[in-house]
């Protein structure tokens, strides 16, 4: 028995050491983001020591973060269900272009009331095109990203629009002890979406539907149910998106972001962690790859890059980050 | 049971001939709606001559698409193609060595993607948007100024000059031979099957024996150098490159086969019914322009349009074959 024990002993130690490399590997692995902002940030610190943690810098940071991190929140709910929203960065600019333009002659309440009408049902269009007429949730997002280009075009043919709302201007500049207040709402909606997506049945259901539709369906759960309302809150949270981009700017803009913010917030989900087949991943590692984001941009910005090649920088950043991914799930 | 065979017959019929009996009408009410406007000759000139460069895009397309892939960088390839070319030839070298500068950067786009697609699985949908975003802004760094560039047009007008019609109808010319070429390709040869195999199962051609990669990368290269000749007629029939131009082909390339029938998951469709569809969308645009509807709207019409072509393309398809969809 003793003899026994001893064995054991000795081996478990032995595998120790082998363990722990392996401990570190995956240690590594797991946090790999969070190591690869602290790179980045050091190097910013070392680059430029003086203005990298000025406030200016760092409220750009948070304004940059902000938008893009709610889309890619929405972005990585549909990702998770292995689908992928091509509206959502087109949805920012309708909301902007159509607020303002409805603020021209109508209150707040009628703004937030008509924006959200229109992108939930604009949600809901990509939803049902997708479930119930069986498209690809590629093209039927387009279907919504073209719907809601023409819509954005054909009220002011393309020009900007001024705000002209006082409560919005205001909400654009306010803030809470030195932090913008539509940061605050992406901090809350982070952390109410973690809980609902792990603590509530409907985010168990999406993960399930993300793993295998069919297998989800056979038991039982309502697939087509779970897609619409993914698409729907997509919708929903460029919407919000949309409305801070209006405050912030204090104008409606309808070339605002568009195909460029969809391609961030994509390449923000699968540098998080979300896989493009869905089911695996979790949200708060998708907004440390928009924090992530939002850094390297800041950094670009810093090194005088050409705005032009700022395309391409994204273009390359996607292949790559796509590339890790699949390198990465290789392995598993 | 007569009767039967002819009526299946007359629906194998349609099927095959739909696209042809959808642009009949379509034409009649140009002509009426234009008030006969359409009919100028100058008018259908200029449709047929402006179709070619979406025609041959559209080849390529059909190609990727048939294969079951998708080629978003088709259109930004087109105008870094222009732009690399009006930069080298304003730089003091000759119209070949431009062309071939261009040619070999718009391949290596190609390539990219045949590379990428054909050794990962990453959805060819993703990495294309990542090389037409990379296509899209080395073109406006490069070319920074609109430029005009008459001189490819003038020395093929020089060539073709004994030609009647020649300046006209030399892009429709290329066009129409491309597109007998690559019809025969698809339809006669190894690669050709092969590609539908693959666009049809990949699974099942892969274990069945077929190439599956080298059909990818043969899928994307094609697609890459059908920009490149597409491009030389953008050059030839615009002489006129800005930035941003080229742009309006993305979603034509893809509307143009989906509107001919070609399944948007690849495995069927017809190459000859994919350049009428090509066809169908000029003519489109063109109506649009002489009835004088907002250009702001055309994206959402075209939108549309391709929502309606997959639609039709699903219901159409065998209630068995429609599992892999989504």
């Amino acid at each position: 028995m003793m003899m026994n024990l001893h064995v054991q002993k000795s081996q478990s130690v032995f595998e120790l050491s082998d363990d722990k490399t392996n401990q570190i590997k995956a240690f590594l692995l797991r946090h790999n983001l969070v190591i690869a902002l602290a790179v980045l940030v050091s190097i910013m610190t070392i680059l430029f020591p003086e203005i990298i943690f000025s406030r200016g810098v760092l409220l750009s940071f948070l304004h940059l973060s902000t938008i893009l991190g709610i889309l890619t929140l929405g972005q990585a709910i549909v990702i998770l269900t292995g689908g992928i929203d091509l509206s959502n960065g087109t949805i920012v600019g309708l909301t902007s272009i159509l607020g303002a333009w409805i603020a021209l002659s109508y209150g707040l309440s009628i703004i937030l009331i008509g924006t959200l009408i229109v992108c939930l049902s604009l949600g809901f269009l990509s939803g049902l095109l997708i479930t119930r007429v069986g498209f690809p949730p590629l093209i039927g997002t387009l279907v919504a990203m073209s719907v809601a280009e023409g819509i954005t075009l054909s009220l002011t043919g393309g020009a900007p629009l001024a705000l002209n709302n006082d409560t919005l201007r205001w909400f654009g500049r306010a803030d809470m002890g030195g932090v913008p207040l539509y940061s605050l709402i992406w901090f809350g909606l982070v952390i109410s979406l973690y809980l609902f997506l792990t603590g509530s049945v409907f985010g168990r259901h999406l993960y399930a539907v993300g793993g295998s539709e069919r297998t989800a369906f056979v038991c039982g759960i309502n697939t087509k149910r779970t897609k619409v309302s993914v698409y729907v809150i997509s919708a929903v949270l460029a919407w919000i998106a949309g409305i801070i981009y209006l405050c912030y700017t204090a104008s409606g803009a309808p070339r605002a972001g568009g195909f460029l913010y969809m391609l961030d917030s994509v390449s923000a989900t699968v540098i998080g962690g979300i896989s493009l087949y869905g089911g695996r991943g979790n949200i708060l590692d998708a907004t440390l790859g928009t924090m992530f984001f939002a850094l390297l941009y800041i950094t670009v910005i810093f090194l005088n890059v050409s705005p032009v090649l700022e395309g391409a920088f994204r273009g390359t950043l996607l292949l790559a980050v796509v590339l890790y991914a699949f390198l990465r799930e290789k392995r598993r | 049971m007569m009767n039967i065979s002819s009526n299946e017959r007359l629906k194998t019929f349609l099927r095959e001939y739909d696209i042809l009996l959808m642009f009949l009408p379509f034409m009649l009410a140009c002509v009426v709606i234009t008030e006969g406007k359409w009919l100028s000759p100058d008018n259908i000139l200029n449709v047929i001559s402006r179709v070619s460069i979406l025609g041959i895009l559209a080849i390529g397309q059909s190609i990727v698409i048939l294969s079951g892939q998708m080629d978003l960088s088709m259109a930004s390839s087109l105008a870094l193609f222009c732009s690399v070319y009006s930069v080298v030839f304003l730089s003091g070298l000759g119209i070949i060595p431009a062309l071939i500068v261009a040619s070999a950067v718009v391949l290596c786009i190609g390539s990219i993607n045949g590379v990428l697609a054909s050794r990962t699985t990453i959805p060819s949908f993703v990495i294309t948007l990542g090389t037409m975003m990379v296509a899209h802004s080395m073109h406006l760094y490069v070319l920074k100024a609109a430029r005009y560039l008459p001189q490819l047009q003038e020395s093929i007008y020089g060539f073709m000059n004994p030609i009647p019609g020649g300046e006209e109808l030399f892009p429709v010319f290329i066009w129409i031979c491309l597109g007998i070429l690559f019809s025969f390709v698809l339809g006669s040869t190894r690669i050709g099957r092969h590609t539908y195999a693959v666009g049809g199962n990949e699974r099942v051609s892969f274990v069945t024996g077929v190439p599956v990669r080298r059909v990818k990368m043969f899928a994307f290269v094609f697609s890459s150098i059908l920009v490149c000749v597409a491009s030389f007629v953008f050059i030839f029939k615009v002489a006129n490159v800005a930035p941003g131009s080229g742009e309006g082909y993305l979603l034509d390339t893809i509307a143009a086969p989906i509107i001919g029938g070609v399944f948007l998951f690849g495995g069927r469709g017809k190459l000859w019914k994919a350049l009428m569809g090509a066809l169908f969308l000029e003519v489109l645009t063109n109506f649009m322009r002489l009835v004088g509807v907002d250009p702001f709207v055309f994206p959402a019409i075209k939108g549309v349009i391709i929502a309606f072509g997959v639609v039709a393309s699903i219901m159409l398809t065998p209630m068995y074959l429609r599992t892999r969809i989504g």
